[in-house]
């Protein structure tokens, strides 16, 4: 036998789950999940890994669309967080729907971010260019497993 | 079938019959995404568009540990 440095499978997990704080955290008045929205970002807009917080810059807009977005409408928003060999996962629970809008502009970007803490930034996903008119436009989760789960600590 | 439709992005919705409108399909299928979209067009002009995207695999991020 030898040991193998690693990070711990069940710490990528609870890092899913809020367990650790490894610097000044936010204080919890329960244990429940925070709450979670999506937004639509203009094609020509530069979302990324940098953005740390929701921001309006780049959303789109249009009929019935409102700025921030739509909530996450699963219960809990995400599935429990899980692992499968080192990769720690989890996806929304439910499709990402946004009913009857008019984004005429292209889009090709949603950022999910934390309406509970301070609406800071989770993740964001590119797809193809879309416009919708009078339309529904609905983001179908990837499958959740360790390989094409939404959110992955590999 | 009537369905919402849009004569310009600051007209109404209103709801229109189908039948009346020019319906065009579309799936664009690729490593990222199964997307699934429908047209509907007045006189040539889209009153009405939705669209499904399925997302396929997204990148992880990596947690490697570090060494001393």
């Amino acid at each position: 036998m030898a040991n193998t440095q690693a990070m711990c499978t069940s710490f990528k997990v609870e890092i899913l789950n809020g367990i650790h704080a490894l610097g000044t955290s936010v204080v919890r008045g329960a244990t429940t999940p925070d709450s979670f929205k999506a937004a639509l970002y203009l094609t020509s807009a530069t979302t990324n890994a940098a953005n740390t917080v929701y921001t309006a810059t780049g959303e789109v807009s249009g009929t019935n669309y409102v700025a921030g977005g739509v909530d996450l409408t699963g219960s809990p928003d995400w599935i429990t967080p899980a692992s499968s060999g080192t990769t720690a996962y989890t996806t929304p629970t439910a499709s990402i729907v946004y009913t009857t809008v008019t984004l005429t502009t292209a889009f090709n970007c949603v950022m999910i971010y934390n309406s509970t803490q301070g609406n800071k930034a989770v993740s964001v996903h590119t797809f193809g260019d879309q416009t919708i008119t009078a339309g529904t436009f609905t983001l179908t989760m990837p499958t959740n497993d360790s390989s094409t789960g939404l959110l992955r600590i590999a | 079938m009537l369905i919402p439709a849009q004569m310009g992005p600051t007209e109404p919705v209103i709801m229109m019959d189908d039948s009346l409108l020019a319906k065009t399909e579309g799936v664009v299928d690729n490593e990222d995404e199964r997307t699934t979209w429908v047209e509907y067009r007045l006189d040539g002009e889209i009153v009405h568009r939705s669209a499904h995207v399925t997302l396929k695999k997204m990148p992880a991020m990596c947690g490697e540990g570090g060494g001393f």
